[in-house]
């Protein structure tokens, strides 16, 4: 028996969202059963951007993909009292856990999330994200009403790091945080991205418990890459787009991504599938072979 | 495994006689441990020191070549521990059974693959070429055609007549043939040795192909597996990884090679991307489409960029579209991304403009700034040797507006006129239609 069998002293936090979805929790690396048991496989969301339809929207994707999660991107135009009741409106009539997005600015997203985190409260959603300017708005509303918080930093491993220890030192328990290392999109610094998840995933299962929080990556940045949008590329550019999503978040979920969350549906679609297969779920899946 | 320089040194004969090119034996295990020069270079190691260093300075997966194309010679798990050496080949197979008509078309399909990104050609560099047609004849014009396209070439038959064949007509290409088995190994080794071809050699699991490793007395081979599902490929070529690396298995320190058949392309694209990152050397696909070979060449490209050396534009004034005397003068760094991203939104913009790229040792602008490789000084020493003065009439510059602290102080030390620009580059565009000089 050749053994290489790896053991790990630590073991990544396990994360709730919702009634019972559960998130990360690995004590192996992606997808290795030779070292332990898969816990929770990576959790797929899809993403939707909201617009005057997006009650219904959510309702329509939730029946006909049942995503892991469903995640909201507001825009920065709208008015804080709009996303907030368009938030509770969705939350309504859904099961599936859900993401708040506020609108990328640090300072406007304090408001917006602690509106949002109390109208919802209790529904244990993910508030996306906390960032070193606004951590401290952000940690109180999600202890308060109960949700969890992703943290995010810039392609950075100390930095996930400090973010995480001065959420702790604000009360955010260790396993109410999402980590978010930033993604970046496939020819627009991948790497970079890739090998921060892995050294945070390594570095957590080595006992770092500052770094075992799951990993979360929001994959709407593939939208901006040129290669996937532009006309001067090969192909047909609904296919490049579906690859550009689905390509980096599978390389993000080898990397140690513990949820991976999609605006194309078709890359979900395929992603899912694929991960069914290696995670052992292999209702519905193709199976693959040598020649 | 890497030595130590004291490791190395307890071994040598301490005679300091110079032989080895070095003044003393301190100075040459000094090279050794740093993988620069050879221990053959001592003529006085005892056998058993000789075994010991020579074991201890060898790779821990052996670097094979497929034509001109080299895989393997590997040394970490991770890429941020330093980085991957030589990059995942991608091959396509082809049956030879296809009329040659439809060889061609294929053929010349794959080589289309081909993109320039970064100053970098990314291409399909490989041919499998897969004998069902039983005949000789055919077999050996199909390997004649993928050899004219010069493309590295795979040869799979069970035929070993047939492979013989096309070998002798391949001299010097190094192609790489299989598979060898239990059954077969010794006849189908000795082919290889005789035509200086690869091996492929194939078995079950991990175990299996190490036992059959041992038994032939080659070193240029590659491992495969029997019909697996994509959870235990990957499983294994991590066992076979880390076998090599950390548990110095010298029978299975050889490259990999995985099939993909899958009928659904983006199927085989995913396991791609799984095996790309986990440790195949070389993936063959059954087809492939022009938006997933873009893909996946860019995946390849940013995964085996070395993490230490970001890649580079040449630093230099970069012309877009056909500018003039009065057309704009932006600046930036020498980043790749931040070039080509900056590039490619002026260019959408459809205004010409020149563009200066500041050698800011491959730093974004950011990075750059904080990191002091991006200030009034050194835009200033740029400014005035330049032949820009020359090419345009105007003195205007357009900064990042990330740097915006800094145009006080370049306009001050420069004599230019600062225009501060966005911060984000793809606003540049709505930025430069609205510029008024």
């Amino acid at each position: 028996m050749i053994d290489v069998k790896e053991e790990f002293d630590g073991r990544i936090y396990e994360v709730t969202a919702g009634k019972n979805l559960r998130i990360g929790g690995q004590r192996t690396l992606p997808f290795l059963t030779i070292d332990d048991e898969i816990k929770n496989p990576p959790r797929l969301g899809i993403e939707i951007v909201a617009d005057d339809s997006i009650v219904e929207k959510t309702e329509n994707i939730e029946e006909e993909y049942k995503p892991d999660l469903l995640s909201i991107a507001f825009e920065n135009q709208d008015s804080t009292e709009e996303i907030v009741s368009t938030a509770y409106e969705i939350s309504k009539n859904i099961e599936t856990p859900l993401i708040i997005y506020g609108c990328e600015d640090p300072e406007r997203d304090k408001e917006i999330l602690s509106k949002c985190a109390e109208v919802l409260s209790g529904k244990n959603i993910i508030l996306g994200y906390a960032s070193e300017e606004n951590y401290r708005t952000i940690a109180a509303s999600a202890i308060a009403y109960g949700h969890i918080v992703i943290a995010q930093t810039s392609i950075d491993v100390n930095l996930a790091k400090q973010l995480n220890i001065l959420l702790s030192d604000v009360g955010v328990k260790k396993n109410r945080i999402l980590i978010d290392p930033l993604a970046s999109a496939l020819g627009y610094g991948l790497e970079y991205t890739y090998s921060v998840i892995e050294r945070i995933r390594l570095a957590g299962l080595s006992g770092d418990e500052f770094l075992a929080q799951p990993v979360i990556c929001n994959l709407s940045v593939c939208e901006k890459a040129r290669e996937a949008t532009s006309q001067e590329y090969p192909g047909s550019i609904e296919r490049r787009k579906m690859l550009w999503e689905a390509v980096t978040g599978m390389a993000f979920a080898l990397a140690g991504a513990d949820v991976l969350v999609f605006r194309n549906i078709k890359a979900f679609k395929a992603v899912r599938n694929k991960i069914n297969q290696i995670t052992g779920d292999n209702s519905g899946t193709e199976t693959s072979r040598s020649v | 495994m890497v030595l130590k320089p004291l490791e190395v040194y307890k071994h040598l004969p301490k005679k300091n006689c110079g032989e080895c090119g070095f003044q003393t034996c301190l100075a040459f295990a000094m090279a050794i441990a740093g993988q620069k020069t050879e221990i053959t270079l001592c003529p006085y190691l005892s056998q058993e020191a000789m075994e010991i260093l020579s074991s201890a300075s060898a790779p821990p997966i052996k670097s094979v070549m497929i034509g001109s194309v080299k895989i393997g010679d590997e040394k970490f798990m991770f890429r941020h521990e330093k980085k991957f050496y030589n990059e995942t080949a991608f091959a396509v197979r082809i049956v030879d059974s296809l009329s040659p008509d439809d060889i061609e078309k294929i053929l010349k399909k794959i080589r289309d693959l081909t993109v320039i990104r970064v100053g970098e050609e990314l291409k399909f560099n490989l041919v499998c070429l897969e004998e069902k047609s039983g005949d000789i004849t055919k077999f050996k014009q199909a390997v004649k055609l993928c050899s004219d396209f010069d493309f590295s070439l795979i040869l799979i038959s069970e035929n070993l007549r047939i492979l013989e064949s096309s070998l002798s007509i391949l001299s010097g290409k190094r192609p790489a043939i299989g598979f060898a088995d239990e059954k077969n190994y010794k006849e189908i080794s000795e082919l290889a040795k005789k035509y200086n071809a690869s091996l492929i050699v194939r078995a079950e699991d991990p175990e299996k192909l190490a036992s059959l490793t041992e038994k032939i007395d080659m070193k240029e081979i590659i491992l495969s597996f029997e019909e697996r599902s994509p959870k235990q490929i990957l499983e294994n070529l991590t066992i076979i990884r880390r076998a090599a690396i950390k548990k110095k298995i010298r029978s299975l320190g050889y490259p990999t090679i995985i099939f993909l058949n899958n009928s659904d392309p983006t199927q085989n694209t995913l396991e791609a991307t799984i095996y790309l990152a986990k440790y195949a050397s070389v993936i063959v696909f059954p087809d492939i489409e022009k938006e997933d070979a873009l893909a996946l060449l860019i995946l390849r490209q940013n995964i085996y960029t070395d993490p230490q050396k970001p890649l580079q534009m040449e630093p230099k004034i970069y012309e877009i579209g056909d500018p003039d005397e009065n057309s704009p003068v932006l600046l930036t760094t020498n980043f790749s991304l931040t070039y080509f991203t900056v590039s490619g939104d002026i260019e959408a913009s459809g205004i010409p403009c020149y563009l200066i790229v500041l050698d800011t040792e491959g730093l974004s602008v950011l990075t750059a700034y904080a990191a002091g490789k991006l200030d009034a000084d050194k835009i200033t020493k740029f400014l005035k040797n330049s032949e820009i003065r020359d090419m345009v009439k105007h003195r205007n510059i357009i900064i990042p507006g990330l740097i915006s602290k800094i145009s006080g102080t370049l306009e001050e030390k420069s004599g230019w006129n600062v225009i501060v620009g966005p911060n984000d580059s793809k606003d540049l565009r709505e930025f430069l239609k609205n510029l008024k000089m």
